[in-house]
């Protein structure tokens, strides 16, 4: 027997993609997806990096992938949400060496501001999409997505969700795979997407999702466990893990290919059954997928599963009793402790001003988002990535009265990076007005202290340009910026003070590393 | 300690965000993976790091499953903290034990930082692993300065964990 390894999903798609022969991966820090570009930054020979977000990191994988590399682009679900717009017409071109993008949903919100089902992206871009259900099935699916990528010259969706990117289980790794570099090929049908071949390349992609689909339902991803009784149960990715937990002698039909819909298996499969249930977290993706392919034996969920994470108790209630599981009441039981921000944290000093000021605050993702919760309750909106700059000054133009001098936005220094500066620049060209705080500790905190163009540093370590956001700022046409430091607090609440009524834009930076991976980088 | 034929074993692991929980959890799991069991580990990083209630879920047996330890189903619950203890008392299962330091009694720990360590100890001990063990499984996980502190807090627990 091999080698024998015991890795988080996370890991073991690091070590998957290095033993593929991908040798170039970029993605935007982002729980629960962080550790697996981490991973792969240990290995030198990988090109590995952090982008300024989702939507430069699948555009660098495509560039890669074009001259024949295999690239890994990694991201959380709403990461997605940036890297659309490339990933949808990436589907048209398709690719030269392998291109996987890495999609790790959080049903349950550990970490998240919704709970998107990222399956339906499989389904928009027509592309191909493995669920794994195990450390181990990540990757051999992983290894198994480069070879579909290129046999079908299409992007591959390989959708991780929480409890598989920080479970860890045994994987048993295979041999490492070298590839030639084979360079890019002009092909201007191919790769250059005005209407005229544009409009060739979707009769391509309607050719490919029907090879895919005959793929899928001989492929080895999708299995048939026999078992006893007249139910058929059709699961994918953790749900198989929580069926199996409590039933081991129910007949399961295991998808691991997920899209296309391997309709035609499906359909043999469950007409052998008197009905079929579908056990799956969020969305009713695999549902719908059945009764678009004729599968009319089925019994749908009940709604309350559409919501949250599924767990070993709520699939036995659903299998056993149709219904959700209800965690029973129980007196003087302590409530779970919420997340705060720590002790000697630059950005508590800034949402103690903010809340004595009484300001409205329009904020942003990252650890200062919990600037909401007691005892600053001095965060009032928070929707994604840069929203804080254009929702802030547009909530201050549409207010009236006293209100209006009270409203700012807040963003953290890697936020800034990622989408910030072009709400910045609307902001100045459209001459809005309002304050602007940007907090900068130095890091990308929140996800675990992951360097970004601010730092000075890239993944693996190096030391690289230093960008200045205060330079950046001014180079937007902000010609009001302060720089304060939050532990002087009172020089700091004066700026703020007098900044409130300007009518500019006005941008304060507000400097101190993370108390936490500050002295860590050190 | 070769993998046997009985049903999955559940381990608890619980306490705030700093605490060193989920690197408990991976004493305890390469513990438990390098006799030959079949492990899952499950814990959930990000947003709970920051101070909230943390929790790593260990299950180990011939063939595991769900990561997820099912609802009152741990055998063992291993408590970093007494709200903590007491919050996830009911998914321990009639007679599962309780691993826990009263805060009276930490003043036997090198450092109260080692109790993530300790606590590791206590349990593994249990299950009839030896010092030297615990502190193979301890010094591949920990940073380098932190193994000799780490080793005085397992050398605590082998002196100790008598009282439990």
């Amino acid at each position: 027997m091999g080698r024998e390894l015991f890795l988080s999903g996370n890991e073991a798609c690091a070590l998957a993609a290095y033993d593929s022969g991908c040798l170039f991966a970029s993605g935007y820090p982002g729980t629960p997806s962080t550790e697996i570009l981490e991973n792969l930054g240990t290995y030198n020979s990988v090109n590995t990096s952090w982008a300024t977000n989702e939507k430069v990191a699948l555009e660098l994988c495509i560039g890669a992938s074009f001259a024949g590399r295999r690239s890994l682009a990694v991201m959380k679900h709403v990461g997605v949400n940036v890297a659309a717009d490339p990933l949808m017409t990436l589907s048209y071109t398709g690719i030269k060496g392998g291109l996987v993008i890495v999609t790790c949903d959080d049903p349950g919100m550990h970490s998240s501001q919704n709970e998107q089902d990222n399956r339906h992206y499989a389904l928009f871009a027509k592309i191909p999409m493995l669920e794994p259900s195990s450390s181990a099935e990540v990757y051999n699916f992983l290894t198994a997505a480069f070879y579909i990528s290129e046999k079908f010259d299409t992007p591959v969706l390989f959708r991780l969700t929480t409890r598989i990117c920080h479970s860890h289980s045994r994987v048993f790794p295979g041999k490492k795979s070298e590839l030639p570099a084979s360079g890019f090929t002009i092909n201007n049908q191919k790769y250059v997407m005005i209407p005229a071949w544009a409009r060739m390349r979707h009769v391509f992609i309607e050719k490919r999702l029907a090879l895919l689909e005959k793929f899928s339902c001989s492929s080895k991803f999708n299995i048939f466990e026999k078992g006893a009784g007249s139910r058929l149960i059709i699961t994918s990715g953790i749900s198989y893990q929580y069926v199996r937990e409590n039933f081991i002698n129910l007949p399961v039909l295991k998808l691991g290919m997920t899209w296309p819909f391997p309709a035609e298996k499906v359909r043999k499969i469950s007409c052998r059954f008197k009905e079929v249930m579908c056990v799956e977290e969020l969305d009713p993706f695999l549902e719908n997928a059945c009764l678009v392919s004729g599968v009319n034996n089925i019994i749908k969920r009940p709604k309350n599963f559409y919501i949250g994470e599924l767990n070993p108790e709520r699939v036995k209630a659903l299998l056993v009793n149709f219904k959700d599981f209800i965690k029973p009441v129980k007196q003087n039981i302590p409530a779970a402790r919420p997340p705060a921000l720590c002790r000697g944290c630059p950005h508590a000093f800034m949402f103690e001003i903010f809340r004595d000021y009484g300001l409205i605050v329009a904020g942003d993702i990252g650890c200062y988002t919990l600037g909401t919760l007691s005892p600053y309750n001095a965060l009032h909106a928070c929707i994604d990535m840069g929203a804080s700059i254009p929702v802030g000054l547009a909530l201050r133009a549409a207010s009236a009265g006293k209100q209006k001098n009270k409203i700012i936005s807040v963003i953290g220094d890697s936020t800034f990076f990622h989408s910030g500066i072009t709400g910045l620049i609307d902001a100045v060209y459209n001459k809005r007005s309002g304050l602007i705080v940007i907090l900068d500790n130095r890091s990308t905190a929140m996800t675990g202290g992951q360097d970004h163009p601010g730092t000075g540093k890239t993944l693996p370590g190096n030391i690289s340009v230093r960008l200045d956001i205060e330079k950046i700022v001014r180079a937007c046409g902000v010609n009001r910026v302060f720089q304060v430091d939050p532990f002087k607090k009172t020089e700091t609440a004066a700026v703020i003070k007098k900044s409130l009524a300007l009518k500019e834009i006005v941008v304060i930076i507000a400097t101190r590393e993370c108390i936490i991976y500050g002295p860590q980088k050190r | 300690m070769a993998p046997k034929k009985d049903n999955t074993r559940s381990v608890l692991i619980t306490g705030l965000g700093g605490q060193g929980i989920i690197l408990a959890g991976n004493i305890i799991s390469s513990a438990l993976f390098s006799k030959g069991f079949d492990v899952k580990k499950s814990e959930v990083h990000g947003m709970s790091q920051r101070g909230g209630s943390v929790e790593s879920h260990i299950r180990f047996g011939r063939t595991v499953y769900s990561p997820l330890i099912p609802y009152g189903c741990a055998d063992y619950l291993i408590a970093l903290d007494e709200n903590e203890k007491k919050r996830l008392h009911r998914q321990l299962l009639p007679g599962g034990s309780i691993i826990f330091l009263p805060s009276e009694n930490r003043t036997a720990l090198p450092s109260p930082r080692t109790l993530n360590v300790y606590l590791s100890a206590v349990f593994l001990r249990r299950l009839g692993f030896s010092k030297n063990d615990i502190s193979g499984y301890m010094s591949r996980i920990v940073k380098k300065k932190y193994i000799d502190i780490n080793n005085k807090a397992i050398e605590a627990a082998f002196r100790n964990s008598a009282s439990f």
